[in-house]
C-alpha cells in the first residue's frame, strides 16, 4: 500500500455542523414511524404462515447482527455460528421440555424467558472461548477453525441423543399467550428491537469505537491505550450472547428442534447474508438477514408460474427446488456484492439512513455530518476497508515507511518516527503465519490501480509542506538514515 | 531435512503399534490400515489446497465442491444417462472441473486479486456455496451411488475383492488412490524443481511483485494454479466418493476438506510433501480415535454412543493444537 | 529521436498526484541518473517506465515505439529491465533458480543462458560460491548483486536500476556502481533512480526531480556539490 502511516480514523465527531429544523425532525420520525407502523401493521394483517415467515427474518437478522458483530466490526470471519445458534436452540428447548416439562403442560413467560438466557449464556460462553482463541489465531486461519468446530458441532454435539431425543428432535413449546403465529411473530420483533437497541448502544459508547478501531489496525489501536484484548472478547461474547438468543427464538419458532436446521449451508449462507446486507452497516445486515430469510416464500409463486408455463420447466414446481434457486441466488448475489458494489446494501440505502439519522438528503457517501455511515467510511478506505476485512499480523503496517512511492512520505516519515517513540511499542502481533499477507511488502504501491480510493489523505495529508521544509536537512538526513536502516533490516 | 525426521517418527510410531497388536481382531491395526488409505485421500485434496496458497494466499474453501461436482458429473454420465464408459466419464469430469477452476479464477479471483485475503475467502466460500445449491438443485439431496473404477466386491461369490492387511480387506479403489497419490507426488515435485512454469509458481507464492518484474504473466501463473487446483480437487472427488461411501451435495465439503486443511496446516500450509504427510497423520488420527472411542467404555457405554462425532473431534482438537501451539507446521518451510 | 522518452508523464496513487508533466531523455549507450528527495517522484517515474504502476497522462517512448502503459511483460521482452527497490529475490529459491526465472522471456535458450549466467557470475564472483543457497540467506549486499545479476539473464537493452545503494556498506556500494559501470560500458543504457550522490561519478547525465517534474538536468560530471545539496535542501548554500 502506498500508506506509509495509520492513525486512528475518528469515528464520530461531536459536534454537528448541521442540524435539521423542527419541521425537518418531524418529517424524519414520521417516516420513520411510518416505516415501523408499517412493519406491525404488515405483521398484524398477513396470513399466519405469512407471520411465521416474518418471524423468520427477524430471527435471521438476530443472527445477521451477531455475524456482524464478529465480521463487520472486527473484521474477523465466524464460519462457525450454527454452532453457537444451534447449541443455544437445543439448550433453549432441553431446558423447557426437560426441566420445566412444558412438553405437556404449556410454558409459561417465565420458562421460556429462563430458556432463553440459559440459551444466551451458552452462545456468550462459547463465542468466548472462541473469542480467546482469536486471540492468537485470525484471519484466514480463524475462519478455518471456525469451520472445523461448525462441522464438528454437526457431526458430534447436534447428535447427542439425549439432546436431540435420537434425532427425533427436542420439541420447544411456544410461552402462553404468544402461541399464535401473530403474537409469536410481535414477539420475535421485540427482541429483534431488543438486539438492536443494544448493538445500537454499545456502538455509539466508548467500548464501540473502542472495537472499530481494533478492526482498523489493532497495533495502532494498542500504541493508543486501547485495550485490544479486552475489546476483542467483549465483540465476540456481544456476537454470542446474540446468537443463543436467536438460538432460542428459533426453537420456540420451529417448536422442535434438529439438527438438520443448523447445517453448514445454513451458516454460509448467514456469512453471505451479512456481506450482501454490507459489512459494519446495521441497517444494511437487517435488511439483508430479512431478505434472505423471506427470498425463497417470495420465490415460490414465481418458480410454481414459470414451471407451469412451459413442461420442461416443470421441475422449478417440484418441492424443495424453491430453496435450492434461494441458495444459487444467495450466493451469486454474495459473489456479485463482493466484486460489484463492496458496500452492500447498507450503501445504497444509505442515503436515506443518514437524512433518518439528522443529515441532508445527500446521494454521496461521504457526507459531511455527524456520524458517517459504516458505509460511506468502507467506501473510503480502499478494498481493505471495503469488505472491512482484517488482515493478520500487520505490525509491519506501523513501522513500515520507507516506502518512498508516498506522496507525502517525509511527513509521514515523521508522524512515524514520533509515533514510534512517543508512544509504546505495539504488542507483538500474535500472527498466526509470518506469510498470511497477499504480497510482499513493495508490491503493493505499484499494483494499486488509479482511482481506487486511498487512505492517504485521512493520514496525513492535513499541512506538510510548510512543516517539512520547517525540518531542515538535518531532520530530513536523520530520517532518511533512518528509513534506509529500516530498509535494510526488512531485507535481512 | 526435518520432513525426513517426522516421517520417520510417524512411521516409528505406527510400525510399533502394528506390531504390538499383530493378530488382535479387537486391536487397533485395522484401524490404522484404513486411516493410512482414507489419508492418503486427504492428501490428495490437500494438495490442491496447498497449491492455491502458495500461489494467492487464499484458502480456497470451494475446493471440496471441485470434487464433490466431478463425481458428480461423472455420475451423471456414467449413470444416470449412461452414455460412456467409466474411464471416460471421468475424464469428462476431471475436464469439466479444470474448466470450472479456470473460470472461477477469471471470474472471482483476479477482479479481487489486490482484495484483503479474507476478502477472497468469503468469495470462495460464496462459489462453494453456490456449486453445492447447483449440484442440491440439479440432483435432489437423496444420496447416489458412484461406483468405484473396479468393484471391492466380488459379484459372483459375495466376498471381498484385494489383500487384506490386518484384518482389513484393501479395496482396488484404495489401491489405485494410494497409486495415484504416489504418482502426483512424484510428478509434482519434478514440476516445481525442474520445470520452468513449476519454479514460476513458487516464485508467485514467494514475492508476487518480483514476478512481474522479471517479467512473468500474472495472470497465466494464476490460471496454471487455478487449473491445476480444481484438476487436483476433482481427482480427489472422483476417487474418494467410490471410495468412502454415498455421493450428496456438500459431501466432500463436509467430509474431507477440513482434515485436508488440517492435513496442509500440519504440513505447514506451504509444504507440498508436507500435505502428503499431513493427510497420512490425519488419517491416522481419525481411525484411531474411532477406534479407541468405541473400545473404551466410561460406564456400561462406549464412548462412542456419549459424545458421537470422535472422529471429527480428534481432527478439530488436532488443527487447533497445530495452529496455537505450531502455526508454522510440523514440517516447517517451503517445499 | 532519444532511446528513452518521457514526455508529460502524470501518475499518482488514489486521488493525489506524484508526477506532473513529467519529461526528460535518455540517450543511447549513456548512464542517467534521476536524483531527489524522498517523495519527490523517482521510484514511481522508474515503476511507471517499466508498467508496473499505471500512467494517468503523457507518453513513455523507447526506441522509437510507443510503450506507455504496456504490460511488464512485454516490456522485458523489449528490454526494459526493473531491478527493483529492496531487491526483491525470490528468498526461497536458489541463486540458480532466482537467475533462470530472471531469463523468462528466452527460457527456450538454454545454451544463451549458460553464457549469460557465465557473465553475470563474471561481475559478481560472489554469486558463484553461494550457488545453490537460498536467495533469502543471502547478505543485503549479495542480494543486490543477484538482483542485478537477475537483470542482465533478460538480455536488457535499457537497465533501470532503483535505489541499488540502498541499505549497502560505501564499499559494497562501489563494487555494485564499478558493475553497472561495466554494464554501461558493453553497452546497456542505464537508468538509476539514487539518493547517494557518489552516483554522480558514474553518470553521463543527471536529473534532479522535485515535486514529481525535473528541477535541474545536466551532465553528470557538471554537477558539483553545491548544486546537489541545493537539490536536496531547496535552498541555495
Amino acid at each position: 500500500m502506498a500508506t506509509a502511516t495509520e492513525v486512528l480514523r475518528p469515528v464520530t465527531t461531536r459536534e454537528d455542523k448541521w442540524r435539521p429544523s423542527t419541521k425537518g425532525w418531524v418529517a424524519r420520525r414520521a417516516v420513520l414511524l411510518l416505516i415501523l407502523g408499517g412493519i406491525v401493521f404488515l405483521t398484524a394483517s398477513v396470513e399466519g404462515f405469512w407471520a411465521d415467515r416474518i418471524a423468520r427474518a427477524a430471527i435471521f437478522a438476530v443472527i445477521g447482527l451477531s455475524l456482524n458483530m464478529v465480521l463487520g466490526y472486527i473484521g474477523q470471519v465466524s464460519l462457525g455460528h450454527q454452532a453457537f445458534v444451534g447449541i443455544a436452540a437445543f439448550i433453549a428447548a432441553y431446558y423447557a421440555t426437560e426441566k420445566a416439562g412444558c412438553e405437556f403442560e404449556g410454558c409459561s413467560m417465565s420458562t421460556f424467558i429462563t430458556s432463553t438466557v440459559f440459551a444466551a449464556l451458552s452462545g456468550a460462553i462459547a463465542a468466548g472461548v472462541l473469542g480467546l482463541v482469536a486471540l492468537r489465531i485470525r484471519g484466514l486461519y480463524l475462519a478455518l477453525i471456525t469451520l472445523a468446530y461448525g462441522l464438528v458441532s454437526q457431526n458430534s454435539i447436534f447428535e447427542i441423543s439425549f439432546l436431540t431425543r435420537g434425532g427425533a428432535g427436542m420439541p420447544a413449546v411456544r410461552p402462553d399467550g404468544w402461541v399464535g403465529d401473530h403474537a409469536f411473530a410481535f414477539l420475535t420483533l421485540i427482541f429483534l428491537a431488543g438486539v438492536i437497541f443494544v448493538d445500537w448502544s454499545m456502538m455509539r459508547s466508548k467500548v464501540g469505537r473502542a472495537i472499530l478501531s481494533v478492526k482498523h489496525s489493532e497495533p495502532v489501536a494498542a500504541s493508543y491505550g486501547i485495550n485490544v484484548t479486552g475489546y476483542k472478547i467483549i465483540a465476540f461474547v456481544l456476537s454470542g450472547l446474540f446468537a443463543g438468543v436467536a438460538g432460542s427464538l428459533l426453537a420456540f419458532r420451529n417448536q422442535n428442534v434438529v439438527a438438520n436446521d443448523f447445517s453448514f449451508v445454513e451458516t454460509l449462507t448467514w456469512v453471505l447474508m451479512v456481506v450482501v446486507g454490507g459489512l459494519g452497516n446495521r441497517v444494511g445486515v437487517i435488511i439483508g438477514s430479512a431478505f434472505f430469510a423471506m427470498f425463497g416464500f417470495i420465490l415460490e409463486p414465481v418458480l410454481h408460474w414459470l414451471g407451469g408455463l412451459w413442461g420442461p420447466l416443470h421441475f422449478l414446481e417440484e418441492a424443495g427446488a424453491q430453496a435450492y434457486v434461494v441458495i444459487i441466488v444467495g450466493a451469486a448475489l454474495a459473489i456479485f456484492t463482493i466484486i460489484e458494489y463492496p458496500g452492500g446494501i447498507g450503501q445504497q440505502v444509505s442515503p436515506i439512513t443518514r437524512w433518518l439519522g439528522g443529515q441532508r438528503f445527500s446521494m454521496h457517501p461521504d457526507g459531511h455530518g455527524k456520524h458517517q455511515t459504516q458505509a460511506s467510511e468502507a467506501s473510503k478506505t480502499g478494498v481493505m476497508g471495503r469488505l472491512g476485512l482484517q488482515r493478520s499480523g500487520s505490525t509491519d503496517e506501523v513501522t513500515e515507511a520507507s516506502d518512498e512511492t508516498a506522496p507525502t512520505s517525509v511527513m509521514e516519515r515523521a508522524t512515524v518516527m514520533e509515533q514510534a517513540t512517543a508512544s509504546p511499542p505495539p504488542p507483538p502481533a500474535p500472527a498466526v503465519h509470518p506469510d498470511d499477507e497477499p504480497v510482499a511488502h513493495a508490491s503493493g504501491s505499484a499494483d494499486d490501480p488509479p482511482g481506487k480510493p486511498d487512505p492517504v489523505p485521512e493520514v496525513g495529508g492535513t499541512d506538510e509542506g510548510p512543516a517539512s521544509r520547517k525540518r531542515g536537512f538535518l531532520g530530513k538526513l536523520g530520517l532518511q538514515k533512518n528509513g534506509a536502516a529500516q530498509q535494510e533490516e526488512k531485507t535481512r | 531435512m526435518r520432513t525426513g525426521v517426522v516421517v520417520g517418527v510417524i512411521a516409528g510410531i505406527v510400525g510399533l503399534i502394528l506390531i504390538l497388536g499383530w493378530g488382535d481382531v479387537e486391536g487397533p491395526n485395522g484401524s490404522i490400515v484404513i486411516g493410512l488409505f482414507q489419508g492418503a485421500a486427504y492428501g490428495l485434496l490437500a494438495v490442491g489446497l496447498v497449491l492455491v496458497y502458495k500461489g494467492t494466499r487464499v484458502f480456497n474453501f470451494a475446493a471440496g465442491e471441485f470434487g464433490t461436482l466431478a463425481a458428480f458429473i461423472a455420475f451423471l454420465f456414467i449413470h444416470q444417462w449412461k452414455v460412456v464408459p467409466y474411464g471416460l466419464g471421468i475424464l469428462f469430469a476431471l475436464i469439466a472441473i479444470t474448466l470450472l477452476g479456470l473460470f472461477m479464477e477469471r471470474v472471482i479471483v483476479r477482479p479481487l486479486m489486490h482484495a484483503p485475503r479474507v476478502t477472497l475467502l468469503v468469495a470462495t466460500i460464496a462459489f462453494g456455496l453456490l456449486l453445492v445449491g447447483v449440484e442440491l438443485f440439479a440432483f435432489r439431496p437423496e444420496p447416489k451411488n458412484l461406483h468405484p473404477l473396479i468393484q471391492g466386491i466380488d459379484q459372483a461369490t459375495g466376498q471381498p475383492v484385494g489383500p487384506e492387511l490386518a484384518g482389513y480387506f484393501v479395496s482396488p479403489q484404495e489401491m489405485v488412490i494410494v497409486g495415484v497419490v504416489l504418482a502426483l507426488a512424484a510428478s509434482l515435485g519434478w514440476f516445481f524443481s525442474k520445470t520452468d512454469l513449476g519454479l514460476a509458481i513458487l516464485a508467485t507464492s514467494q514475492d508476487a511483485f518480483a514476478t512481474r518484474v522479471v517479467g512473468i504473466g500474472v495472470a497465466r501463473t494464476s490460471q496454471l494454479i487455478w487449473g491445476m487446483a480444481a484438476f487436483l480437487g476433482a481427482l480427489a472427488g472422483l476417487l474418494y466418493v467410490p471410495a468412502g461411501g454415498a455421493l450428496a451435495p456438500g459431501v466432500i465439503t463436509t467430509q474431507t476438506l477440513i482434515p485436508a486443511f488440517t492435513a496442509a496446516v500440519i504440513g505447514g500450509m506451504t509444504s507440498l510433501p508436507g500435505a502428503f504427510v499431513g493427510g497420512i497423520v490425519v488419517g491416522l488420527l481419525q481411525q484411531l480415535a474411532l477406534w479407541a472411542s468405541g473400545h473404551y467404555y466410561l460406564g456400561d457405554q462406549p464412548w462412542q454412543q456419549l459424545i458421537p462425532g470422535s472422529a471429527d473431534v480428534a481432527v478439530f482438537a488436532a488443527l487447533l493444537v497445530v495452529l496455537l501451539a505450531r502455526p508454522q507446521g510440523l514440517l516447517g518451510t517451503e517445499a | 529521436m532519444s532511446f528513452l522518452e518521457i514526455r508529460d508523464l502524470s501518475t499518482g496513487y488514489g486521488a493525489i498526484p506524484v508526477l506532473q508533466g513529467l519529461s526528460f531523455d535518455v540517450e543511447e549507450g549513456e548512464t542517467a541518473v534521476l536524483l531527489g528527495l524522498n517523495g519527490a517522484g523517482k521510484t514511481t517515474t522508474i515503476l511507471t517506465i517499466a508498467g508496473l504502476h499505471e500512467a494517468w497522462g503523457g507518453s513513455v517512448t523507447f526506441d522509437g515505439k510507443e510503450i506507455t502503459g504496456r504490460d511488464p511483460k512485454r516490456l522485458v521482452a523489449e528490454g526494459i529491465v526493473l531491478i527493483p527497490e529492496g531487491r526483491h529475490v525470490f528468498p526461497q529459491l536458489t541463486i540458480a533458480q532466482n537467475l533462470r526465472l530472471g531469463a523468462w522471456p528466452y527460457r527456450k535458450d538454454r545454451g544463451g543462458n549458460r553464457e549469460r549466467i557465465e557473465q553475470a557470475v563474471e561481475y559478481f564472483p560472489r554469486l558463484r560460491e553461494r550457488w545453490a543457497q537460498m536467495a533469502g540467506t543471502l547478505s543485503g549486499g549479495e542480494q543486490q548483486m543477484l538482483a542485478i545479476a537477475r537483470g542482465l539473464m533478460a538480455r536488457p537493452k535499457m537497465l533501470l536500476i532503483d535505489e541499488a545503494s540502498l541499505g549497502l556498506s560505501p564499499k559494497l556500494t562501489h563494487t555494485v556502481f564499478d558493475v553497472v559501470r561495466q554494464i554501461n560500458l558493453a553497452g546497456t543504457t542505464v537508468l538509476m533512480v539514487e539518493q547517494n550522490a557518489g552516483v554522480l561519478k558514474l553518470a553521463d547525465r543527471a536529473f534532479v526531480m522535485e515535486k514529481g517534474t525535473i528541477v535541474y538536468s545536466g551532465a553528470g560530471a557538471d554537477m558539483n556539490s553545491a548544486d546537489i545539496r541545493q537539490a536536496y535542501m531547496g535552498a541555495p548554500a
